[in-house]
């Protein structure tokens, strides 16, 4: 479907085409004009011609190129003096004196870009008007052209000048009229060719970028666009035109004045005010604003002062108003433009191929909750499309979110960097907390179709490579019979093994099929808040088209790089880059080394694969058992090897041992071991997860399951909060109550690579030597003496202390939470029994999971966690339960939310057949347990209470905010 | 002798354009606005004075107060009504409000005041000096200014760094965000501002007329001076603006002892040199 063959840039649209010709025939008109019309209005017609070049100037200096200049009047001066020394003291032909003009004013400017360039924004402005008044002085004591008090053009210049006789044969006229023809003739040409090379300019690339930096530069830069010398230029060519046009001015004028010629009111200020009532930033606006000055000139410059005062508060009103000017309210109320310079995406996407939208107003395809702006041309911190909440990052986190709000029914829009979801099998370990996600979300049937299962998953080998000694060897991830059952009582979804670039397609379809709307190669850059929402602006790599999305929240899902975190300056604790690692793909048939023993991790300790790194070599099944991912160390200080094939395959065969077998490499990637987690995690309306904030190694596997669960966190209370349910405190909570979290699984992940250290320690690889001295090392274990078996007992010890990374149960779903949207029951924290890592502790205490156990409803099991979810909250309770029955209609009747009561027990609609719900639920028939959308206990009771609504209806106030 | 003379002429020119200059420097410290129409302010606080001087008949110093508190109410409503609403990212907004304001401002004192040079009268105050050795003298009207410019930085400074409106003039212009989480609002905060930086510039007005003439069109020119100062002496810093005033006086003293048609363009050349070996001023704010 993204394929880009789908898909045409467009930038010229049929309108457009349509008044191209329109244009043609209107120049023609103008030219032969002077055979038509009167010499007065042939005067007009000049004047008219000539702010449109100045105008058009001077508009894409500011309104394209954002370098806000008052001193263009330096050039339209340099320009006329230049003209008229060229034709009076070097007897040049006034043409090529004009010529000349244009040729010194774009020399000229070089030098003064070089000092004003220094300054920025309002500073640059000044600083050209300065430069504007040094030439004005400066000329103003050129004596041979009058000094301060100017000059007069002499007859016999003004007769000189090119075809006058054939002008004024050919139309009978005398020969200051003629003057008058050829003037306007070349005004019209300068015109026509300004325009022309302007808009030729602004359909480049160079152009493109140019347009953007006004927005925003750091965005134009990453189009890979030098927007300096872009600036630079833009601003050469602007002298150019000006000095050409103020050349021609003055010839038409005949005489001069440093005064007149380096006037800042006629050159800038009327400048400024056509372009801002026109029009800024379009081609359209210069023409129209001149147009209309000409008119209030011809009406109204009797009024001198007032007129002026007039037009001052005309300018100050639209820049207020509508600061796109005239052109900009006809362009948004007929959509259309004749002068196209933005590209526009035609794709399978795009529903309609309407030739007459610009893409600036591109309109996503339609979807519930998602409507254009309304006004989108009249503000200048305008957006392009709004939804509720826009997601940067398709990973788990961002992924997650996208389809848990769709799911319940929130507009949302997801963007994504690049142009498909993960291309490397990073995470793979999909722990059963993360699977009931997927479950709730009703595709754990198509992940576990994609996954290897948990009984392939456990022999965790440790040895000296694939083919060579095994040194001992671990069973994980609930394999162990005496885990096994822990695993299963605990979930109903068994934890498995599906690489990233599978399951994020799955999740990211759901998502879309939901309603998300999602965008490829499209890059987040930055984003303003206020007390409304967000706006952030993004870019579209396929057009290279800047535009930007309003949302009342944004997720910052972007990653372990995350620009939102730093841009937010969320705080940081912990340090990234650690080590270095590297991911090599390799396809090669391993099972006879690997069928009789299957897992997905297969640890080698050979000497020098302890150096950076997650602690020693792996062997990793991506698909068993002949797609296959190798984790390698390199030492951080010396950087990425970039190792060639060869080289990799060399590493890998040395993991594997085998120098037969054929291997075919894969990609290459590197990344690092980083130990960061942010203490915050949101600010205002932007809530960053997944790795934008805990960054930490693979090891235990948590990364992609904990992005997973901050979605799971956050995502019901985005929309119980959208919805006004809510008061926006309740999303405080997900700092609280996910940061400790990231917190936790940072420090454990960064434990489980130490954990390494002893083993290769006693094994002894890393004392040195040769090959054979390491070898001797390790073999001494196997002697009969009080020695060995000391070391045996150590190797031992080690190995089973790696169960806290591979059979870490406990942090893969015992979390507990604590905030304002968990209401204590005043009992005492139930203590752990066993060690609170290794073991889930099941319990229904306020801020633990709601413990699963198989109920039956209509003679099917279901489990306690089936029952609860899908973004309500839902209260269990038993046989004796009316009251709560009740208790629940009414709260949810009163407070407008959805809220659903279930009574489990004999005779009811859910039966606890196995009596375990008994066992675990740790209160009465008559006592309840409220679980949030998430499925964690946000209260409990252990009977009825005297008043069950009040009491329900107070928690349920103040887990809401809405006291 | 004639050196010294054109150094004190210089530094004494320094004060007044400082003066012209510290109203700019304020607002652009705390809401980072350029006022195109600064210059076009000094003169209707010129005016101002004008009128209460020749129109009431008030003395000068009760003028000058009076002048002071109208600048004052100009300032906070100008700020309040129009300059707010084109603060944000966008340069372009407030640059043209502000040259269109300048374009009112000139006609309309034109209409009022017509195009005639205006001077305002100080009595024997303009005539007196004080006599230094070797035949010098010091101007007692561009002494008072000198004098009035380090009054102003020392009060500005005072305010900044030690009361509570300085502290939230500090916060706004470091984070306007953060600052309204403080509970500042930021809007009467820079209002508040502009009307302070109006009050400098009535006083900046009261020498600029009692010093020179001057007429309803000469403002830009003068915000030129006072962009100027600001820039060669680094913005945040006011009595970096005061240096750079001096430091514009002396190159314009100077370039008129050679010829006095240079007067102005040594100014300007001086400031452009300046600009290109030191882009961020000569005495910019240790930031940190
Ligand atoms: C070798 C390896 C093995 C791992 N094994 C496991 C495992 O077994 N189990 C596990 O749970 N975790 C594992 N992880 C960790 C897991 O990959 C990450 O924790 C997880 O991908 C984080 O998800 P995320 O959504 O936060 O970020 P990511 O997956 O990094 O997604 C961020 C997304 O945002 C996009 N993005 C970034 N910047 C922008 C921008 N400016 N504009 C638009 N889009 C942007 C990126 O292109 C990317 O698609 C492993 C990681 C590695 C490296």
């Amino acid at each position: 479907m993204l394929d880009p063959k789908n898909y045409t840039v467009a930038k010229s649209t049929r309108t457009s085409r349509t008044a191209l010709v329109f244009i043609f025939v209107l120049v023609v008109l103008l030219a032969v004009a002077p055979a038509l019309v009167s010499r007065s209005l042939l005067q007009d017609l000049f004047f008219v011609l000539t702010m449109i070049a100045l105008a058009q100037c001077w508009n894409l200096l500011a309104g394209y190129g954002g370098l806000v200049s008052v001193g263009q009047q330096a050039f339209v001066g340099l320009g006329a003096y230049i003209g008229f020394a060229g034709s009076i003291l070097w007897g040049l032909n006034p043409m090529l004196a004009i010529l000349l003009a244009g040729v010194v004013g774009a020399a000229l400017s070089v030098p003064t870009a070089f000092v004003v360039f220094r300054l920025q924004g309002a500073y640059f402005a000044i600083g050209t008007w300065v430069a504007a008044e040094v030439y004005r002085l400066v000329f103003a004591q050129w004596k041979a052209l009058g000094g301060g008090t100017g000059t007069s053009l002499p007859s016999g210049v003004a007769k000189s000048i090119a075809g006058l006789s054939w002008v004024r044969e050919g139309l009978d006229i005398k020969s200051s009229a003629a003057r008058d023809v050829i003037s306007y003739w070349i005004a019209l040409a300068l015109v026509v060719v300004i325009v022309g090379a302007i808009y030729a300019f602004l359909r480049t690339r160079s152009g493109l970028a140019l347009s953007a930096l006004r927005d925003n530069e750091t965005a134009a830069e990453s189009i890979g666009v030098d927007t300096r010398r872009a600036k630079f230029a833009v601003y050469i060519f602007a002298a150019f035109g000006a000095a050409i046009t103020g050349a021609l001015i003055f010839f038409q004028k005949a005489s001069i004045t440093p005064q007149s010629a380096f006037s800042v009111i006629d050159w800038t200020a009327f400048v400024l005010f056509i372009v801002v009532i026109g029009g800024i930033g379009t081609i359209e606006g210069p023409i129209i604003g001149a147009l209309i000055l000409f008119v209030l000139q011809n009406w109204f410059a009797d009024y001198g002062t007032w007129y002026l005062m007039a037009l001052g508060a005309i300018a100050i009103a639209v820049m207020l108003v509508a600061p796109r000017g005239i052109w900009g309210l006809v362009q948004a109320k007929y959509d259309f433009s004749i002068f196209p310079t933005r590209r526009r995406l035609l794709g399978p996407d795009t529903p309609v191929p309407d030739y007459t939208q610009p893409i600036r107003e591109m309109k996503l395809p339609p979807a519930k909750g998602v409507h254009a702006a309304d006004t989108p041309l009249e503000v200048p911190t305008m957006f392009d499309i709004e939804t509720d909440v826009l997601i940067i990052g398709s990973g788990p986190a961002g992924g997650a979110s996208a389809a848990l709000l769709s799911s319940y029914g929130i507009a949302n829009i997801m963007i994504e960097k690049y142009g498909w979801l993960a291309n490397t099998p990073r995470a793979h370990i999909t722990n059963q907390r993360a699977m009931e996600v997927l479950r709730e979300l009703g595709i754990e049937e198509d992940a576990i179709a994609k996954s290897v299962p948990q009984e392939l998953m456990g022999n965790n080998v440790f040895c000296t490579a694939l083919a060579g000694e095994e040194i001992g060897r671990l069973l994980t991830w609930g394999n162990h019979p005496s885990r096994k059952a822990d695993y299963d009582l605990a979930s109903p979804c068994r934890i498995c093994d599906i690489p990233q670039t599978l399951l994020e397609p799955i999740i990211v379809a759901k998502a879309m099929e939901s309603g998300t709307i999602t965008r490829f190669k499209t890059e987040y850059i930055s984003h303003t808040q206020d007390e409304n929402g967000v706006v952030a602006t993004v870019r579209d790599r396929v057009a290279n088209e800047i535009y930007r999305i309003r949302a009342k929240y944004m997720i910052g899902a972007d990653g372990a790089n995350s620009l939102i975190a730093e841009q937010l300056g969320l705080p940081m604790d912990g340090k990234m880059g650690l080590e270095g690692s590297m991911n090599i793909e390799f396809e090669a048939d391993l099972s006879k080394y690997v069928a009789h023993r299957p897992s997905v991790l297969y640890w080698i300790f050979q000497p020098g694969a302890d150096i950076g790194g997650i602690g020693a070599g792996v062997v990793r099944m991506v698909r068993p058992w002949n797609k296959w991912l190798s984790i390698y160390g390199f030492d951080i200080k010396d950087g990425p090897p970039n190792l060639s094939t060869d080289e990799a395959e060399q590493i890998v065969r040395q993991l594997i041992g085998d120098d037969e077998i054929l291997i075919k490499i894969g990609k290459l990637s590197y990344w690092t071991i980083n130990n960061m987690v942010a203490r915050r995690y949101a600010k205002g309306r932007v809530f960053c997860m997944g790795d934008a904030v805990h960054r930490h190694p693979p090891t235990n596997g948590l990364g992609s399951n904990t992005s997973i669960q901050d979605a799971y966190n956050l995502c019901w209370k985005l929309k119980l909060v959208l919805e006004g349910k809510a008061d926006a405190s309740l999303l405080d909570t997900y700092n609280d109550e996910r940061q400790p979290v990231g917190r936790q699984i940072v420090t454990r992940a960064n434990k489980s690579i130490e954990d390494y250290g002893p083993i290769f320690e006693t094994l002894g690889i890393t004392q040195g030597g040769s090959a054979d001295d390491v070898k001797r090392r390790m073999d001494s274990r196997k002697q009969p003496t009080v020695e060995a078996e000391a070391k045996r007992k150590a190797l031992n010890k080690y190995i089973r202390q790696k169960s806290y990374e591979f059979n870490c149960h406990g942090v893969e779903l015992g979390q507990r939470y604590s905030s304002s949207a968990i209401v204590s029951d005043h009992t005492a924290e139930p203590e752990y029994t066993r060690d609170r890592e290794l073991y889930y502790h099941p319990t229904t205490w306020p801020g633990a999971r709601i413990p699963h156990v198989w109920l039956d409803r209509d003679q099917q099991s279901v489990s306690t966690l089936d029952l609860v979810g899908r973004g309500r909250f839902v209260l269990l309770t038993g046989v004796s339960g009316a009251g709560w029955m009740e208790a629940a209609a009414r709260a949810s009747a009163e407070l407008d939310i959805a809220l659903d009561a279930i009574q489990i027990g004999p005779g009811c609609s859910v039966n606890d057949t196995f009596g375990d719900w008994a066992m675990q639920s740790e209160v009465s028939d008559s006592g309840m347990i409220l679980a949030r959308p998430d499925g964690h206990v946000a209260w409990r009771s252990h009977m009825l209470s005297a008043n069950p609504t009040g009491d329900l209806l107070a928690v349920m106030r103040q887990i809401l905010g809405r006291t | 002798m004639i050196y010294l003379d054109t150094i004190i002429q210089g530094v004494l020119l320094g004060g007044l354009y400082a003066l012209f200059a510290l109203g700019l420097s304020l607002i652009f410290g705390i809401m980072r606005l350029v006022n195109l129409a600064h210059g076009d302010l000094m003169i209707l606080g010129a005016f101002a004075v004008l009128v209460g001087v020749d129109a009431l008949g008030l003395p000068i110093p009760l003028a000058a107060v009076l002048a002071g508190i109208f600048m004052f109410m100009v300032g906070y409503a100008l700020q309040y009504v129009l300059l707010n609403r084109t603060l944000g990212r966008d340069i372009l907004p407030p640059l043209l409000v502000t040259f269109g304001l300048s374009i009112i401002l000139q006609n309309g004192m034109l209409e009022t005041f017509s195009a005639d040079t205006q001077r305002l009268n100080m009595g024997g105050l303009q005539e007196a000096s004080i006599s230094l050795f070797g035949g010098l003298a010091i101007g007692m009207v561009p002494l008072i200014t000198f004098i009035s410019a380090i009054v102003v930085i020392l009060f500005l400074n005072w305010l900044f760094y030690s009361t509570e409106t300085g502290r939230a003039f500090r916060a706004t212009s470091d984070n306007p965000q953060i600052a309204q989480l403080m509970g500042i609002d930021n809007d009467r905060i820079f209002a508040l501002a502009m009307a302070l930086a109006m009050v400098i510039v009535a006083i900046a007005g009261l020498y600029l007329g009692a010093r020179a003439t001057f007429d309803p069109l000469i403002g830009p020119s003068r915000l030129i001076f006072a962009f100027e100062a600001v820039i060669i002496g680094g913005l945040g810093s006011f009595w970096g603006t005061l240096a750079g005033g001096i430091i514009l006086g002396l190159a314009q003293t100077f370039g008129a002892q050679i010829n006095p048609e240079w007067q102005i363009l040594s100014g300007h050349i001086v400031f452009l040199i300046i600009l290109v070996i030191r882009p961020k001023g000569l005495f910019p704010r240790v930031t940190g």
